[in-house]
């Protein structure tokens, strides 16, 4: 893989204390790193850590352990040089409802310290690559949903940053709106930036990741490009390879647990 | 982009959506604007409705009783007099019907009241039998002979509001009588002056007007501004935080290069700003209603406030503008929902109002303790500001500690928006679900404030339990031991693990039976330092000497009851629930002084408080380093057992000479190094570094 490394992640552990369960590990001493132009994805189930893993990086959480790197800033020390670097996308992270669609771009764009003389060149651009022209100037929450898409795409790289993260971006959208935003991540791609994207679709994983790391119980239990995944697995399609990693995991863990002494070894039989 | 510019972008912002919130300014600056004058718009035009219809009617009422006629002479004689109009109102008419029974026609409203009329000797006889006295009886026959007046009843119905208003009216008019016959009387009988000329009582206030007219405001100023900027303030701060929370627009913004203490500096100053502006026009408001006489005032209400004084005026309404956004502002970081918020925001609202009340007694000056309690000490600032005498120093040292309570619910603000918890407050909170024990550490707090309501309540109304036995037995057995068995049962707690009833090492013994006496003479001289900063007057520890000694009961049940039942139960109360409670939601230091504080309060007794908050900590702070309970019972009856002890041999401990205290503070530090070195530190107690993110973010 080409491209400088954008992103990198060692040993990144996030622990919650839990009054009845004690420590609890969301996610456990994962590995990764992201390149220029790459769109990296995290696939795993609910509650498997991909969310966690992705507000770390984006410094909402603190990490328990392990380091992180965003544009060779580490998570723990320069949060606020991190946030600087990237854009957040989240199907739960909302538009402020009483702005407009230009306002909101411009709010973001400036909070995120972008060079204060270029914020309108920005907005405008913003505006016209998106096609919201037309309702620019309309409150947010007049807008149908998917007008909202593109107004929180647009505010996401108000700033125009080197890293974008998308948190299960298509969750609650429809077929074609879903489409569009990938559409749009391909493009993104093109322009050299470096993604991050979490799902739980395996048609989208398959569709835009370059490679993909397969999340399960907050550990990694795979990470390669999509022919990898298929070479290692023998299985054509993603679902099947995610099944596999994922029911392989789980019975090694269950060795672990019950103090096997078995080889945990090749987690299963890539023949089969 | 500099941080200053970024916490202006915010504040804009966050301030022009407020400004498109139409229910926002509705709620908070149209309606309470209308509200006022419509309120005392409508209460005006229904008195003078009411005074209209009153004039216009006719009250009708009876004369009955042996001495009718001479009631109908009494009401006869009355004048209105110019002096004494304030209470009666002659345009009212008045007019006797006859009847035959007026009880029953004044359950039927048929009447309005009626005058019962009887011999004097009637209510002498009355008097007589209730003081069974003969007295007045032998009075009474001379009296009514000499006397001929009758005694008169006003019956009337309060619950039906002519009824009350007539016979109000008719009870002044034969006051204003009685006064002109006893006049006349006077007179027939050779008085030489007016009666109301006999020692003639006038006064002489050497206030000015102006100084009067503080008195008056000074009580009541801070109370409103803080009444205002609390619910000015409210409606934003809900909005702010747990508002965008609850949108999910929280999350979005904590993403971008804001620093935490921008996002948090823009929304406090965007409660400042809502709060103070309607604060201001609020009181603009009240002023011109008062130039309207809508509102009256006393003719004696005279303002003279210089430059100056409305500068240190303002200057000390800063830090409680400071405290009441960052409280609002915590609130709302603290809260997931705006629903939450509202949950919360009237208890913190009475909690944050009650200090200021401080204005209204008149015996708080500001040279006392109150100048260490914030919003308590502006208020009496403030009064004594506009009352014109007031100590710079001590006016200083009110500012700065309600303005370090500000920065302090700042900075908690800024925790809260930094707590995992709280972030990501969607996420399934598993001990709700699980409820027993899981989820005790949370319902604690609760618990231990409904004990000290109880245990105040009963300390400040039952009379019967203002001695020492039954107080004692009551608190230590009813509340203390009674409530922690409640809660352990409630709860399915683990008897063992949460009194940790744990065995020690027989070093740890001998530490404590030589600890605690010294422990005892070090708490004493630091009870004699404090008493140079709060002078403790002598008789207040005079007496509660004699509360915990009482002569009449035995020196070995004084033991029990002041030693050994406190070590027993104040310990498993507070080292034993209270801390096993606590000991994962804070750190080890936080939870030695918070379990201490909470002893001191549950006193409730401020000149107890420093001591047993000290007590209390050490007994949290050994608890923790034994990992045991046993050891704290033991010390805390020993300490307890000391102050008795030299009591009932006539050591005066508190005279002693200061090498005896020196030694004590030593024995008491080779005690700590002792137990330190034995240690058996407590289980489970919370990491380092928690759950709480850096606050740098």
């Amino acid at each position: 893989m080409s491209g400088e490394i954008r992103v990198q992640v060692t040993g990144l552990t996030k622990s919650f204390f839990d009054e009845g369960r004690g420590e609890v590990y969301a996610v456990r001493g994962i590995d990764f790193d992201c390149r220029e132009g790459e769109i990296f994805g995290l696939l795993g189930a609910n509650g498997a850590g991909k969310t966690t893993t992705l507000r770390m990086l984006s410094t909402i959480l603190q990490p328990s352990g392990g380091r992180a790197e965003v544009m060779g800033h580490s998570v723990s020390t320069a949060p606020e040089l991190v946030r600087r670097s990237l854009g957040f996308y989240s199907a739960s992270t909302a538009l402020y409802p009483r702005l407009t669609a230009r306002e909101t771009i411009e709010f973001f764009a400036r909070i995120n310290r972008y060079p204060r003389d270029q914020v309108a060149a920005r907005v405008a651009a913003l505006i016209e690559r998106f096609g919201i022209t037309e309702f620019a100037d309309a409150r947010v929450d007049k807008l149908s949903s998917g007008m909202k898409q593109k107004v929180s795409l647009a505010r996401t790289m108000a700033h125009d940053p080197p890293i974008l993260i998308f948190d299960e971006p298509t969750v609650g959208l429809d077929v074609l709106n879903a489409l569009e935003l990938q559409t749009m991540i391909q493009e993104l791609r093109a322009e050299g930036k470096t993604i991050l994207f979490s799902t739980h679709i395996m048609s989208e994983a398959e569709r835009l990741c370059d490679r993909i790391a397969i999340i399960h119980r907050g550990e990694i239990l795979t990470c390669d490009t999509l022919d990898g995944l298929r070479e290692a697995t023998g299985c054509r399609y993603l679902e099947d390879i995610f099944v596999k990693y994922v029911r392989a995991g789980e019975s090694a863990e269950d060795a672990a647990e019950t103090g096997s002494k078995l080889d945990a070894g090749p987690a299963f039989d890539a023949e089969t | 982009m500099t941080s200053g510019s970024v916490l202006g972008t915010l504040f804009r912002f966050e301030l022009k959506m407020l400004l498109r919130d139409r229910r926002t300014i509705l709620v908070s600056i149209v309606l309470p604007i209308l509200v006022m004058p419509l309120l005392l718009f409508s209460s005006s035009m229904t008195e003078r409705s009411r005074e209209e219809r009153q004039e216009a009617k006719v009250f009708r009422y009876a004369v009955v009783g042996a001495e009718a006629e001479l009631a109908r002479q009494v009401i006869a004689s009355y004048e209105p007099v110019a002096s004494e109009a304030e209470s009666e109102d002659p345009d009212l008419q008045l007019e006797e019907v006859d009847s035959t029974d007026p009880e029953g026609e004044l359950e039927a409203q048929t009447l309005h009241f009626f005058v019962e009329a009887s011999p004097p000797g009637v209510w002498l006889a009355e008097q007589a039998e209730e003081t069974k006295d003969d007295a007045p009886v032998a009075v009474t026959e001379r009296a009514a002979e000499e006397i001929p007046l009758p005694l008169l009843r006003l019956v009337y119905r309060a619950n039906w509001d002519d009824s009350e208003t007539a016979s109000g009216e008719m009870q002044a008019r034969l006051v204003s009588a009685r006064v002109n016959l006893r006049q006349k009387a006077l007179e027939e009988r050779g008085f030489p002056v007016a009666a109301s000329e006999v020692a003639v009582v006038e006064d002489n206030d050497l206030a000015t007007a102006s100084q009067r007219t503080g008195a008056t405001v000074g009580r009541f100023a801070t109370v409103f501004v803080l009444l205002f900027l609390l619910t000015g303030g409210s409606v934003v701060a809900a909005d702010t935080i747990a508002g965008e929370k609850e949108r999910g627009t929280l999350e979005t913004v904590l993403t971008t290069a804001a620093s935490r203490r921008d996002i948090v500096g823009a929304k406090l100053l965007l409660i400042l700003a809502v709060g103070v502006g309607i604060t201001v026009i609020q009181i603009l408001n009240l002023l011109l209603y008062v130039g309207l006489n809508l509102i009256e005032v006393p003719e004696s209400f005279a303002v003279d406030l210089s430059a100056g004084t409305v500068v240190l005026l303002l200057l000390l309404f800063l830090p409680l503008a400071a405290i009441a956004g960052s409280v609002l502002l915590w609130v709302s970081g603290y809260a997931k929902t705006y629903k939450e918020f509202q949950l919360y925001f009237f208890p913190v609202f009475l909690l944050l109002l009650a200090p200021a009340l401080a204005s209204m007694l008149p015996a708080v000056e500001l040279r006392s303790a109150v100048v260490l309690v914030p919003i308590a000490n502006l208020s009496v600032a403030v009064r004594s500001v506009l009352v014109g005498g007031f100590d710079p120093l001590f006016l200083a040292i009110a500012w700065l500690v309600s303005m370090a309570a500000a920065v302090f619910a700042g900075w908690s603000t800024l925790r809260a928006l930094s707590t995992e918890r709280l972030i990501t407050a969607s996420e399934l909170d598993r001990a709700d679900l699980e409820g027993g024990a899981a989820v005790f550490p949370r319902h604690a707090w609760r618990w231990f404030l409904g004990m000290w309501v109880i245990m105040l309540l009963v300390a400040t109304n039952i009379e019967s339990m203002q001695s020492l036995r039954p107080q004692v037995l009551f608190n230590l057995l009813g509340i203390f031991l009674g409530g922690s068995m409640l809660m352990i049962w409630r709860y399915r707690l683990p008897v063992r693990e949460v009194l940790a009833l744990r065995p020690v090492k027989p070093v740890i013994w001998l530490a404590v039976l030589l600890g605690a006496p010294a422990f005892h003479l070090a708490l004493i001289t630091v009870a004699k330092v404090s008493s140079h900063l709060f002078p403790i007057p002598k008789r207040m520890l005079e007496g509660f000497g004699e509360f915990l000694m009482p002569a009449e009961i035995p020196a070995w049940e004084i033991f029990l009851l002041v030693a050994v039942l406190p070590g027993i139960c104040e310990e498993i109360t507070f080292r034993g629930v209270l801390l096993h409670a606590l000991r994962q939601r804070l750190r080890p230091v936080a939870l030695c002084l918070v379990v201490g504080v909470i002893f001191g309060l549950f006193h409730i007794d401020l000149i107890r408080l420093l001591p047993t908050a000290l007590l209390g900590t050490a007994m949290a702070a050994l608890t923790l380093v034994t990992g045991s309970i046993f050891p704290a019972m033991l010390w805390h009856a020993l300490n307890n057992a000391c102050a008795i002890a030299s009591g009932y041999v006539g050591l005066p401990l508190t005279e002693l000479e200061s090498w005896a205290y020196a030694a004590a503070w030593l024995v008491f530090g080779l005690v700590c190094f002792l137990l330190w070195r034995h240690r058996s530190v407590y289980p489970g107690l919370r990491r380092q570094r928690g759950q709480v993110l850096r606050l740098n973010h």
